[in-house]
């Protein structure tokens, strides 16, 4: 698939990685959301969705941990 | 020279611009998928006629739309980082 | 390979700044010179906890908007309630914890209908029947 910024990068492959977990915990949110839109419209049930919403948080909170350190290390500039 | 300098300058600037759009509309584009997949996950009926769908269904189409997503926010933040430094520099 | 978009978090251009050697690199989320199995456990569970503020926050909205029944809501806020304290009751893990307010501000958790159930430690459909009970019982 096309992706016009494929090329481009950051200084070092630490910054690359804080960008792409940065998108990936946003990425999270939304989908988490949309899960509970569909949990409104009674697409899904309760317990499937507690169960999907479960296992999207846990990768949450290890992508929010990561951009700590990460973030941590920056700050040591 | 002067001219070549203004002439370089130009064209710098046009391809800039060029793939600025270029992205815009990349953005756009993963963002209108993102809604289609949305909508087709609401009219997915399971085969008794209800609306609810199953734990397989929602698993492939978690994992669809978190990728876009993410490519989305992805370009996103560089377009955003892009606009507060000025122009792409080589 | 440099790119032809130096993408630059602090804005600056061409800087030669130095960056922590560890930014060269992959920079791994858990190391294992410095993580051990036990620090790792704790994480795991740390991660469940953020996981079950996260869901249920939603679980409240669904209710409060008529999306799920009241006796859906009761189990599940039930048994949400009942793993959040079950990972805190683990010294190492409520350490790391800190307080609800401390966890907020670290992963900048926005959910404040699950902070409110938290902060209750029972469902709202309960209560409401204690209140009810207490208006009977006068």
């Amino acid at each position: 698939e096309y992706d016009p910024l494929w090329m481009t990068t950051t200084e070092t492959i630490g910054l690359n990685q804080l960008y792409t977990l940065v998108a990936k915990d946003k990425a999270l949110s939304d989908t988490i959301n949309m899960l509970y839109q569909m949990l409104n419209r009674g697409i899904i049930q309760l317990d499937i969705f507690v169960k999907k919403s479960r296992e999207l948080g846990r990768q949450q909170f290890l992508t929010r941990l990561h951009i700590e350190k990460i973030a941590g290390l920056l700050l040591r500039i | 020279k002067k001219w070549q300098d203004f002439h370089h300058l130009i064209q710098e600037k046009y391809s800039d611009d060029a793939l600025r759009r270029n992205v815009e509309m990349y953005l756009k584009r993963l963002d209108n998928e993102c809604t289609n997949l949305e909508v087709s996950m609401y009219d997915t009926q399971g085969q008794d006629g209800m609306k609810n769908i199953d734990m397989n269904q929602l698993n492939l189409f978690v994992k669809e739309y978190l990728e876009k997503r993410q490519k989305f926010h992805l370009n996103q933040e560089k377009l955003n980082t892009w606009n507060e430094q000025g122009s792409l520099r080589l | 390979m440099s790119g032809i978009a130096p993408i630059n978090h602090f804005g600056t251009q061409n800087s030669t700044r130095p960056f922590p050697q560890e930014l060269y690199q992959e920079v791994p989320l858990f190391d294992s010179t410095t993580t051990n199995s036990q620090q790792r456990e704790t994480i795991e569970s740390l991660s469940e906890i953020y996981s079950i503020i996260i869901t249920l926050d939603h679980v409240e909205k669904a209710y409060l908007r008529d999306s799920i029944t009241s006796s859906q809501y009761t189990n599940t806020v039930n048994k949400l309630l009942a793993q959040y304290k079950t990972y805190l009751s683990n010294e190492d893990v409520s350490k790391a914890f800190q307080s609800l307010n401390d966890f907020k501000t670290r992963f900048n958790i926005v959910a404040s209908n699950a902070i409110t159930r938290l902060e209750r430690g029972i469902p709202v459909t309960v209560e409401h029947a204690i209140e009810e009970d207490v208006e009977e019982d006068e």
